[in-house]
């Protein structure tokens, strides 16, 4: 189990605080947030690559917020990769065993054995620079995962990755996790991809950790207002304006909008067509509500529709 | 489309560059089937001059011997100095580079002297090193004083290129090698070495030259010990130069110029090389950092072999003129006195206005030429990689090679020993690097902006003047520097085209064009004895460059970030 307690670190303009974070084992875990909200920074202190102005890491219980990178029994996998250039990829992948001096034949049975989970053991005699992206990705997995640590840390693993590419390595890193059982800590800024791994979610906004707990949880029921927002299209409008008592702000996904009866009257704006769905925009009380219907609802641009709001699914947030 | 006004703003530069040395490489290599009768005209000799050299001239084993000497001994001794330096530089800090990079600043004829003058058996250190038994024979007529002298000179540039190759590793595969558990001397062995191995390759080859080509201190070391015994091919060519031997110089010349052309060839290779060095058994290295002491003591040393013979320069210079020929040497003056000083003011005045005329020309000249031309070749691709080639090529290898047809140039145009003839030729010198400098800015330099212009309705040629130029000042002024610094400190021209020293008489005529390095190496002459004036000469010389760089110091960093 991993516990980040009290984590604090400032940089000019920035102060990323961590109050608590308990991570279990064994789990995915994906670090959500905007570009700039200290998920690297967040990654970096756990990985122990910075050193925080105060509070601390555990790893197990055992505190290793003093304690080097190569202490503390962790796995980083770097955005670029960070292979060695001068090296196999098989010493690249070997580099923390032969650094623990381990015998010769267990080194060649371990490196063996992490690339051909990892599907690159043909590739074992090559340099970084004649793989392509995906393969020094592997590479970079199988040199973090070679020393079997308790975490893994990846930063942005997708990010460098061929959009086409990107479903396929996204369930593989999936599969790999579940078939190792180490934790995972997946940072991504991609909120679908996020979703669509993450055991747990943790979410960071300008430093803090705005809510953590499943994916579907923080989809219908985030507590922040942030989250709603984030993790997918959202309307978020005074109470007031559907009539509803209270001065709050309320908000919905535009899947929860019904239309074709209802309540309420308003006008298309635009229709956006999607694929599987619409999207529509209807105007309704001076506000733009966003509306998610089947693909093939007839509706033109200026149509006036009858639509309501799924009462069950509305969430107040304290404006 | 090829933009006439594009090749417009280039030609002047490379028209120049094309004459000034294609003519003149061409000409080495017809002068030296022929040779000088005593009546001045030129005999066919077919092979004869080469076959001379290498199996009858009774100099010819010795002169190979001392260049094959100086042109592994440098690069050998400055890469392993310059390694460890590099490597305290990058844990303590690099604010200390600038202090290092001093030799660099210094033109080579004083540094040849100061070291020269300190390690004199009788008036410098180098009575003590005797007296002690340090050194059992004359430090000044062994071989080995050039090398040093070279190491000096070289140091600065391998400390600089393997420096910046260390600061330039990836971030990230330090902190993978930091996660995979690698620290301090094990890891600089197992990572950084390697991932530097080409820097460390590019410091070897361009040191290399500057030891195959030495010249500066042979020219003051030969006038302490007598001819032939520091000879290398350069200075030996110019001393056959010197004597009006034309085709045998010109026969040496191109033997230099083959070795240099694949000398530069391998640094052009160097550049751009991509196999790195791997080392067996690093995992026996023990795992931890080096003592930051030890750091500083590497530092501390390099410091002192950079400074020890300039502050022995200053010493001197303020000593009065008497002492400066006491045996044993005093370590400090009895007393401050400026009369070297004086002497130095009143004789060597024609050769310093001489010197500040001609750098402070060249340097404009150079500087704008450069620029209209680097920027056609980044931004327009002009030329391609040829010329880029060329370029380099030419930044490598020395102007030695075209004395012999640019002397006879500058006679056919009747401005030998006049300003005009260092006007006309300096740029040989100075235009290569200043290209190449500010090739690699223009390689940063956003290439819509004179696009704007045109857009605006500026013609080419006016948007480079109006819109590119006043944003290429820091370029420009680190070429300047650079231009400056070569005219200011250069020996073989001037000894090639002058002949008297600058006619105060008459000033405006321009003629008699001796420049300041001549006139400190003609006070070094044994004969003269003139040790005080030139130690007052040496530091005045340092001054001019010195004054450039704290002008630009803040544009540096970009140069010098630069491979
Ligand atoms: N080493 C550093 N020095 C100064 N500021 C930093 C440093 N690392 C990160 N920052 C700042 O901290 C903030 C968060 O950065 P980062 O953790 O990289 O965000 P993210 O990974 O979420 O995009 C940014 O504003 C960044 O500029
Ligand atoms: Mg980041």
């Amino acid at each position: 189990m991993l516990l980040l307690k009290g984590l604090r670190k400032s940089f000019r303009g920035f102060t990323l605080y961590v109050e608590e974070l308990e991570i279990p084992d064994n789990s995915y875990v994906v670090l959500l947030g905007p570009s700039g909200s200290g998920k690297t920074t967040l990654l970096r202190l756990i990985a122990g690559l910075e050193t925080p102005d105060a509070g601390a890491v555990y790893i197990d219980g055992r505190d290793v917020t003093k304690s080097p990178v190569w202490q503390r029994d962790v796995g980083i996998v770097f955005q670029n990769y960070a292979l060695y250039p001068h090296l196999t990829v098989f010493d690249n992948i070997a580099m923390p065993l032969k650094n623990r001096k381990l015998p010769k034949e267990e080194i060649a049975k371990r490196v063996r054995h992490i690339a051909e989970i990892l599907g690159i053991q043909n590739q074992l005699e090559k340099y970084p620079h004649q793989l392509s992206g995906g393969q020094q990705q592997r590479v970079a997995l199988a040199r973090a995962l070679v020393k079997e640590p308790r975490v893994l840390l990846l930063d942005e693993p997708l990010s460098n990755i061929d959009a086409r590419l990107r479903l396929e390595v996204r369930g593989f890193l999936k599969s790999l996790q579940r078939r190792l059982g180490t934790t995972v800590i997946h940072v991504t800024h991609d909120q679908e991809e996020a979703m669509a791994l993450g055991d747990l979610l943790v979410v960071i906004n300008n430093g803090r950790i705005e809510e953590a707990g499943p994916p579907s949880q923080l989809y219908s029921r985030p507590r922040s207002l942030f989250v709603f927002n984030f993790l997918g299209l959202s309307n978020v409008l005074p109470a007031s304006r559907l009539g509803l008592g209270g001065d709050e702000l309320i908000g919905f996904r535009p899947e929860d909008v019904v239309v074709g009866e209802g309540r309420y009257t308003g006008k298309v704006a635009r229709v956006e067509y999607l694929g599987p769905y619409k999207l529509l925009e209807i105007v309704f009380n001076d506000v733009v509500i966003k509306a998610r219907v089947p693909p093939h609802l007839a509706v033109d641009e200026g149509a006036v529709v009858r639509f309501d709001v799924e009462k069950d699914k509305i969430l107040r947030f304290p404006s | 489309m090829r933009d006439k006004q594009i090749l417009f703003l280039a030609l002047p530069a490379i028209l120049y560059l094309f004459s000034f040395t294609t003519y003149p490489i061409i000409s080495n290599i017809v002068l030296s089937f022929y040779e000088r009768t005593y009546e001045g005209s030129l005999k066919w000799v077919g092979l004869g001059n080469y076959l001379w050299f290498f199996f009858r001239d009774p100099y010819g084993g010795l002169i190979l011997w001392n260049t094959l000497f100086y042109s592994l001994a440098t690069p050998v001794i400055a890469v392993t100095l310059a390694l460890p330096i590099a490597v305290a530089l990058r844990r303590l800090g690099g604010r200390w580079l600038v202090l290092l990079m001093l030799p660099a600043f210094v033109p080579p004829v004083t540094a040849a002297m100061a070291w020269y003058l300190m390690l004199n058996p009788l008036y410098g250190l180098g009575y003590y090193l005797m007296q002690s038994g340090v050194v059992k024979s004359n430090p000044l007529s062994t071989i080995w004083t050039v090398v040093l002298i070279d190491v000096w000179r070289a140091l600065p540039t391998a400390v600089l290129i393997i420096y910046s190759g260390l600061r330039a590793l990836p971030r990230s595969v330090e902190e993978a090698a930091m996660a995979d558990g690698l620290v301090g001397v094990r890891k600089f062995f197992a990572i950084d070495l390697p991932l530097v191995s080409p820097h460390i390759l590019t410091a070897f080859v361009l040191t290399a030259l500057t030891g195959f080509f030495t010249f500066d201190p042979i020219y003051i070391g030969t006038a302490q010990v007598g001819p032939r015994l520091l000879d290398n091919l350069a200075y030996y060519s110019f001393e056959k130069f010197a004597s009006g031997e034309f085709g045998y110089a010109a026969t040496l010349i191109v033997v230099m110029t083959a070795v240099g052309t694949l000398l530069s060839l391998a640094y052009m290779k160097a550049l751009s090389a991509k196999t790195m060095l791997r080392l067996p058994g690093v995992y026996r290295l023990p795992n931890r950092e080096a003592p930051r002491a030890l750091h500083a003591a590497v530092l501390a040393a390099a410091l002192a072999f950079v400074f020890t013979p300039l502050i022995w320069l200053a010493i001197v210079s303020v000593k009065p003129p008497r002492e400066v020929i006491n045996v044993p040497p005093s370590l400090l003056p009895s007393r401050l006195s400026f009369e070297n000083y004086e002497a130095a003011f009143t004789s060597g005045l024609p050769f310093f206005l001489m010197s500040l005329y001609v750098s402070l020309i060249n340097t404009a000249v150079t500087v704008f030429l450069a620029a209209a031309a680097a920027y056609q070749m980044r931004v327009h691709n002009l030329g391609g990689w040829p010329l880029v080639t060329y370029i380099l090529y030419l930044m490598t290898t020395p102007t030695l090679l075209y004395i012999v047809p640019l002397y006879l140039v500058v006679r056919s145009l009747g401005v030998y020993n006049t300003l005009w003839a260092l006007v006309l030729t300096y740029p040989v010198m100075t235009l290569p690097y200043a290209i190449w400098i500010l090739y690699n800015y223009y390689s940063g330099f956003n290439k819509q902006i004179e696009e704007a212009a045109l857009a605006d309705g500026m013609t080419r040629v006016k948007a480079f003047f109006k819109v590119v130029l006043p944003l290429s000042r820091s370029g420009m002024g680190v070429a300047g520097l650079y231009a400056f610094l070569f005219s200011w400190g250069a020996l073989v021209f001037p000894l090639a085209f002058t002949s008297t020293p600058y006619n105060l008489a008459d000033p405006l005529s321009f003629s008699g064009a001796q420049t300041f390095s001549i006139y400190i190496s003609m006070l070094m002459s044994p004969v003269t004895m003139s040790y005080g004036e030139v130690s007052a000469a040496g530091v005045v010389s340092i001054i001019p460059p010195l004054i450039y760089l704290i002008a630009v110091r803040n544009h540096l960093e970009k140069v010098w970030g630069a491979r």
